[in-house]
């Protein structure tokens, strides 16, 4: 009898490619044949098929039930078996009209060839799950034999089994000759409840939680995607142990509040603020959450508790006084804040901070789509789109102004007070650059990822001179924005680029060429927003440049601390117009404290490949719009001061010849050095240029 | 009771005005010649004429209540963690009514009666309600919808103090008065449904769950009845009549009050004995 859905199966796989009947290539895997048939052909053809297969035996009417809206139509389901025993998953429904079939939907199982006496009886397979499910849990009834799609040979025989607990219902299958647990989940159906909450900052709010046996849990089914937020209860361990993936979590780790009516802002906030993320992107760009196909959106809370800093605080910094989304975990964690006095500025429960929670769940976003690699200008830009929205979002819900719950250009400044952690208006006033020309570290990782959080602030400032307009302090170029009444657009613009358009190692002129051609693809060439985005690049220095150029940092550079005699760390890059350049060979010039040169040292092309390897794949062709840099340690052969400079030789991709020569970096000294190494200067060595590893 | 009062005082003037025609006429003075006896003056004796006097009456009518207007009823509901209201407004139109009454004559051209009336009518309702939204407080979602299926129904017994006055042998007008006894059973609006789905913004109408409510309260009548008699007992005749009530209805967010009744015009059978 079997034999029918297996001879017929080949004619079932014929049937995929007739257009009117489709099927999912990824149940070949399981050689599943997943019927969706509601043309005419297809439905004759299918509809024979089942007929035989129900006359074999292999397909068993369940029931028959009618259709509430439209009185005519009947729906039979039909499950499948195997010598009897019922196949997980196969089913399928048919749709008749009188004896007229109109659609058949539904998934078999073809090739099974299965042995189906189990070697574990019934009672014995209770006893199993009994064992798995613990003390506080019952069986309910005897374990059920089916056919399992998957397993080694195709198809497992396993038995299936309801576990009752108190705060659960689970489902446990297990192998019905080994025992082993093949897969268990949670068949609880629970109910949607929207509750109040008091968030950190004590303003109240709608939670959308669920209710189970008597209390609400942070389990937003009101959304598409799931959102559930956790409650470590200050137990740094257990949610180290979780972000190391060596413990998942529980429905009974998800917070929990017995009357809906919730007091804990950190919780409250953090699953809020969730929610209104998702319909942030959902309403503003379209998009489905962080994946786009409604990614479930975790959050932890109190993963440690903040009277315990003084002792946890060295150890797990992370979970005091920031936030991080956890790429591994795909989830977001939240820090319980400082105690008050231990830091310059007073640290709240970080959740509080709408635009922090967004920035957050941002990272997830980038995940996703440009998986923005966290180094260098890319690193700073998956930053900067985080701060981008997390702004936007911000402006979203709150009313602009200043003040807790006021939507300004400020990050977190409703938990981080006073002033918050970064301003995308005033990036200079919280140390970070508002122009390329002060950018930070690339190429020096262990500085905060060559400066993602520092030179973040120069996409954020082009960011907020579109919207806002006006003067950028460092170059002084005025920009006209969009004006705030408008920031969609620019809202608009950044998403589509940076989502649709940028790749891992985009820099930061990508994302000026990204975002203009959103601009004109969005609101037309010429545009006012394309001309105010055009502007905010050109005021933050983001613009194509003209020839090959070396720039340093720091510049000018102090010793590094401890080195003797005396070295410096820097960085040096080279970046390139918008046409490549190859470099063939290089010196390095050495020049002591009163400008006389000491010392060349030359590189060859495999030199630079060695050296220059900090800002992207180490080449001695530097791409068009890109740059290659090295993070090295330069020796003035003893001396304590001094400088250096580098030629580069080298080749344009239009095949002409170009020699570029940097300015000279101050290597900078300090007094009682110099003095030391003026009066043996017979220690000299030569001078050096190595790589920092 | 405000509305017994003039009530009483035209039952009062009618009666009056009945004994006062079935009283024989007395001489205005020592010369003047008595008063021809005519059969219109005393409907309950037989006269020289051999017109036999009026011992009773029915009418049965086909009505139309012209009383129209709205009315409104309203509740609020808890929702999404927060308050939400839906108000009804209900259309009470004019429409058909039936009438019958019946009574015999007391004294003179004064007669006592009783009459029954029933009007029904579809009230059709327009529902607005301010649904809460799931995520947010004070953004509430206004939807609307029309709730057809409600329906009016008074019945009455009217009780009648009736003044006959005959004129000439084929037109009988009466006025009458006196207490009415409603019962009124109105459809309402109990709770509805609305269907919304992500992100909530917006929220339809989707249906709307009825009741009724029937309560029953005491008001008055009022009105004059013209019939023409074909033959000595079988006629056709017009009546206009007041009869209403205001009435409270229990309805989900509280008592509504309601006016039954209204005035009538209407026409049908007379008969006399």
């Amino acid at each position: 009898m079997k034999r029918a859905i297996l001879a017929t199966a080949i004619v079932g796989l014929g049937l995929q490619w007739n257009g009117a009947a489709r099927q999912d290539p990824v149940a070949d895997q399981a050689a599943a044949l997943r019927i969706s048939a509601s043309g005419d052909a297809a439905i004759r053809q299918w509809d024979a098929l089942v007929d035989q297969w129900q006359g074999a035996g292999e397909l068993r009417r369940m029931r028959v039930t009618t259709d509430t809206l439209l009185p005519d139509r009947t729906h039979e389901r039909l499950q499948q078996y195997h010598d009897g025993v019922p196949v997980f998953g196969g089913a399928v429904t048919r749709q008749l009209r009188g004896p007229v079939t109109m659609s058949i939907f539904g998934t078999v199982y073809t090739g099974i060839s299965l042995e189906t006496t189990p070697r574990l009886s019934p009672d014995e397979a209770r006893d199993v799950v009994e064992r798995l499910a613990g003390a506080d849990a019952s069986v309910d009834g005897l374990p059920q034999l089916i056919v399992l799609p998957g397993g080694g040979s195709g198809y497992t025989l396993c038995y299936r089994a309801t576990v009752v607990r108190v705060d659960d219902e689970l489902v446990y299958v297990i192998d019905a000759n080994t025992g082993d647990q093949v897969f268990r989940y949670s068949n609880l159906k629970r109910q949607a409840s929207v509750g109040r909450g008091t968030g950190v900052l004590g303003d109240t709010k709608k939670i959308s939680a669920t209710q189970t046996a008597g209390a609400f849990f942070a389990d937003d089914r009101l959304r598409p995607p799931a959102i559930l937020t956790y409650d470590m209860r200050g137990d740094p361990v257990r949610t180290v142990d979780y972000l190391m993936g060596r413990r998942s979590l529980s429905a009974a780790d998800i917070a929990v509040d017995t009357d809906n009516d919730w007091t804990d802002g950190a919780a409250v906030d953090a699953h809020v603020y969730a929610g209104w993320v998702y319909d942030y992107y959902f309403k503003r760009f379209g998009r489905s959450g962080l994946d786009d196909r409604n990614l479930p959106i975790v959050s932890l809370v109190h993963p440690v508790r903040r009277e315990a800093f003084a002792i946890l605080g060295r150890d797990y910094r992370l979970f005091f006084a920031n936030a991080f989304w956890s790429s591994a975990r795909r989830a977001m964690v939240y820090g319980v804040g400082l105690p008050r006095g231990t830091a310059r500025q007073d640290v709240n429960f970080v959740s509080g901070a709408l635009d922090i929670v967004a920035h957050e769940l941002t990272h997830g976003v980038t995940d996703f789509t440009s998986d923005l690699v966290y180094l260098n200008e890319s690193g700073a830009l998956n930053e900067a789109f985080s701060d981008i929205l997390g702004t936007g979002t911000e402006f979203f819900y709150h009313p602009p102004g200043s003040g807790f719950l006021r939507a300004d250009y400020l990050i977190g400044e409703d938990v981080v007070t006073p002033g918050g952690v970064r301003s995308m208006q005033f990036p200079a006033d919280y140390r970070q650059p508002d122009h390329v020309r002060l950018r930070c570290c690339v190429g020096d990782w262990d500085n905060d990822g060559g400066g993602v959080h520092i030179n973040s602030g120069i996409p954020n400032h082009a960011f907020y001179l579109s919207i806002e307009g006006g003067r950028n302090r460092t170059s002084g170029l005025t920009v006209d924005g969009v004006g705030s009444a408008n920031r969609e657009q620019i809202e608009r613009v950044f998403y589509r680029a940076f989502v649709f358009m940028l790749a891992p190692l985009s820099n930061f002129l990508s994302a000026r060429a990204a975002t203009i051609r959103s601009a004109r693809d969005l609101y037309g060439a010429g545009s006012r927003v394309e001309r105010a985005v055009t502007q905010a690049w050109d005021a933050v220095g983001v613009a194509p440049r003209r020839t090959v150029e070396v720039n340093f940092w720091p510049n000018p550079v102090s010793p590094t601390p401890g080195c003797r005699p005396a070295c410096w760390d820097f960085v040096t890059s080279v970046l390139t117009p918008s046409i490549a350049y190859t470099v063939g060979s290089f010196d390095v010039l050495f020049y002591d404290a009163s400008g006389r040169l000491t010392g060349i040292q030359r590189g060859s092309a495999g030199d630079f490949v060695r050296l220059f390897n900090r800002c992207g794949p180490a080449a001695t062709r530097v791409p068009p719009d890109n740059e290659a840099c090295s993070f090295a340690r330069a020796a003035l052969g003893g001396r304590s001061a001094g400088a250096i400079g580098f030629v580069f030789r080298g080749t344009l991709a239009d095949g002409t010849r170009l020699d570029v020569a940097s300015d000279r970096l101050a290597l900078r000294g300090t007094a009682s050095l110099d003095e030391t190494h003026e009066r043996d200067a017979m220690r000299f060595a030569p001078p050096l240029l190595t790589s920092v590893r | 009771m405000s509305r017994t009062c003039p009530v009483a005082i035209a039952l009062t003037m009618l009666i009056a005005c009945a004994v006062h025609a079935q009283a024989p006429e007395a001489p205005e003075g020592p010369e003047a010649p008595p008063a021809p006896h005519t059969p219109e003056a005393s409907p309950t004796r037989r006269g020289p004429s051999g017109v036999s006097p009026l011992r009773g009456y029915v009418s049965m009518n086909g009505a139309y209540q012209l009383a129209s207007g709205d009315f409104a009823s309203g509740a609020s509901t808890r929702v999404h963690a927060e308050e939400g209201r839906f108000d009804t407004t209900y259309a009470l139109p004019r429409g058909p009514a039936f009438d019958v009454a019946g009574g015999a004559v007391l004294w003179g051209r004064l007669a006592i009666g009783a009459g029954l009336s029933r009007f029904s009518v579809a009230t059709p309702g327009a529902l607005t309600a301010r649904v809460p939204h799931p995520f947010f407080f004070n953004r509430h979602r206004t939807i609307g919808g029309e709730v057809a299926g409600l329906t009016r129904t008074e019945q009455a017994v009217h009780v009648q103090v009736r003044g006959l006055f005959p004129a000439g042998e084929r037109l009988l007008v009466m006025v009458f008065g006196g207490p009415s006894f409603f019962q009124v059973t109105q459809g309402l609006v109990a709770d509805y449904s609305y269907t919304d789905g992500y992100p909530y913004d917006e929220a339809s109408f989707r249906s709307a769950i009825t009741g009724s409510a029937s309560v029953s309260k005491t008001g008055v009548n009022l009105g004059a009845d013209v019939a023409f008699f074909f033959t000595r007992q079988l006629g056709a005749g017009g009546m206009i009549r007041y009869a209403g009530a205001t009435v409270s209805l229990p309805a989900v967010g509280g008592a509504t009050e309601v006016h039954a009744g209204g005035a009538n015009i209407g026409g049908g059978l007379r008969l006399r004995f």
